[in-house]
């Protein structure tokens, strides 16, 4: 090519490009350098622009996980009637028998998420993905206006999903337990080894600091621990299985393939420190620490020692 | 004429802005949430490195700057690194991208492949000299690995749906009488 294009090598040109460079490297330093400010101008971004896509994001992803679920419509229809073949049978069993099983399900769930009873919870919908394959995370459409607060638990109806991080007005992060940042503290049930539960973008996080690795068995039930007293504990996290990489990994409770609605517990307020407390002497008294005695010379001039009349 | 060409540059980089949002709201979706699978392939920018390849002229460094901004801030990367690496590619391949305009869909496949590893080398080098927490390389090369494969389709699809295609000599010629 003898000559260049219209707008290749523009003098101005040339300049902006470098002016918008150096935003962008000025904005990745104060991302790097103020970090939590930068990640609530973030939380407060998608927090207003993802819920104005709600309407479409729900929707969508709804219709589209019926597509990939049933392979055609006619096929759902045709559950569809099946279903309804088998409600009418179900409506003809004793009413004995459902009040049993409706019992017998409530038992066996309850015996599955042993949750304390003084954990309510709210429950949100799952808004949107986190959309990068290297970090693991969903968007709830609840947020602080719902009283959510960082660091809470989040379930599905059976086990732990993740915890939340990052609250906006509406929506809320939680970051799930597969995320390569998530480290939770857990409880191996029948040993009571206790370990860490570290993501690593896999689907089975593993168990990282096993006391003894020895009394870890694949099949054992994980529990949360409740170490470091920011997460409840006693949540069901899910089953020990052996990595192929023969590491103890955890295959989790939760169903993560069909992550819909999400119930994020309402833990209780993070326990008072009240050991400082008494440290701090109340009201203003000046510095901290080992007195100064009183100046000798000075208790000797109040008392007239020093007095030896040698004064004109 | 040139009001009329200008109209048009600006409707074809809405466009673009629209066919980027398109693919970013399709990756937001929980659909997957939870299953950590494969790292799929980052279509946006193979769109990206196609349009620009294609149509120099009508997707500005703002549009591209603007939309990759964006969607660091949505997809929880760190803010404006990766932005810079694609403004830096952008401009390498419209920089080249007159000489590489009648060369054969493969050399330029390979190119592009070449750019957008070293892109990612470099964003990955910066996040070592930063202390960031860097993702596996095994799954950083998988995602390289299925980007560069759905190159081909992302620019044989923005043929198909958009009529994305390469100027022809002539229409240069008179954009460059134009300008």
């Amino acid at each position: 090519m003898a000559r260049k294009g219209p707008d290749f090598s523009t003098p101005i040109r040339r300049v902006l490009i470098a002016l918008v460079s150096i935003v962008l490297i000025a904005l990745f330093l104060f991302w790097r350098i103020d970090s939590p400010r930068a990640e609530q101008m973030r939380v407060a971004i998608i927090d207003r622009v993802v819920p104005s896509f709600d309407w479409a994001l729900i929707p969508v992803a709804k219709v589209t996980q019926m597509v990939s679920g049933f392979q055609s419509y006619a096929r759902i229809y045709e559950q569809n009637q099946e279903l309804r073949r088998e409600l009418q049978k179900m409506q003809a069993w004793k009413e004995a028998a459902v009040q049993l099983e409706q019992e017998n399900s409530k038992l066996l769930a309850q015996n599955n998420v042993r949750i304390d009873a003084a954990l309510t919870s709210v429950t949100g919908v799952v808004m949107a993905d986190s959309g990068s394959a290297f970090r693991q995370s969903v968007l709830l459409n609840v947020g602080t206006q719902d009283g959510i607060v960082d660091g809470w638990a989040t379930m599905d109806g059976l086990g732990l999903v993740g915890r939340i991080s990052g609250v906006g007005q509406r929506t809320s992060r939680v970051v799930l337990l597969t995320d390569p940042s998530s480290r939770i503290p857990v409880t191996v049930q029948p040993s009571g080894q206790r370990a860490l539960l570290t993501g690593d973008n896999s689907g089975l996080p593993f168990l990282d600091f096993i006391e003894s690795p020895d009394n870890v068995r694949p099949g054992d039930r994980v529990v949360t621990s409740g170490d470091g007293g920011v997460f409840p504990a006693g949540l069901l996290a899910g089953q020990v299985a052996l990595g192929s990489d023969g590491r103890m990994r955890l295959r989790m409770a939760a169903d993560y393939g069909r992550l819909e609605f999400l119930r994020v517990l309402r833990s209780h307020p993070a326990e008072a420190i009240s050991e400082a407390g008494t440290l701090i002497p109340p009201g203003d008294q000046g510095l901290i620490g080992p007195v100064m005695p009183d100046s000798p010379v000075d208790q000797a001039q109040s008392t007239g020692a020093l007095a030896t009349g040698t004064e004109p | 004429m040139i009001d009329g060409a200008h109209r048009h540059v600006v409707a074809s980089a809405l466009l673009f802005l629209a066919c980027e949002a398109a693919i970013l709201f399709w990756r937001l979706l929980p659909l997957s949430s939870g299953f950590a699978g494969w790292p799929g392939p980052d279509l946006g920018l193979c769109l990206m490195f196609a349009w620009v390849l294609r149509r120099p002229d009508q997707v500005g460094a703002l549009p591209i700057v603007l939309f990759f901004a964006i969607e660091d801030v949505l997809l929880l990367r760190p803010l404006g690194l990766w932005a810079f690496f694609v403004l830096l590619g952008s401009e390498a391949a419209r920089g080249r991208e007159h000489r590489w305009r009648d060369q054969p869909f493969m050399v330029e496949w390979l190119r592009v492949s070449i750019l957008i590893g070293m892109m990612m080398l470099g964003y990955r080098i910066v996040q070592f000299l930063f202390l960031l927490p860097v993702p596996v390389l095994g799954q950083v090369i998988l995602q390289y690995l299925a980007t560069v494969a759905c190159y081909p389709m992302v620019v044989f699809g923005a043929r198909w749906l958009i009529g994305l295609r390469r100027i022809s000599a002539a229409e240069a010629e008179m954009m460059r009488h134009n300008a």
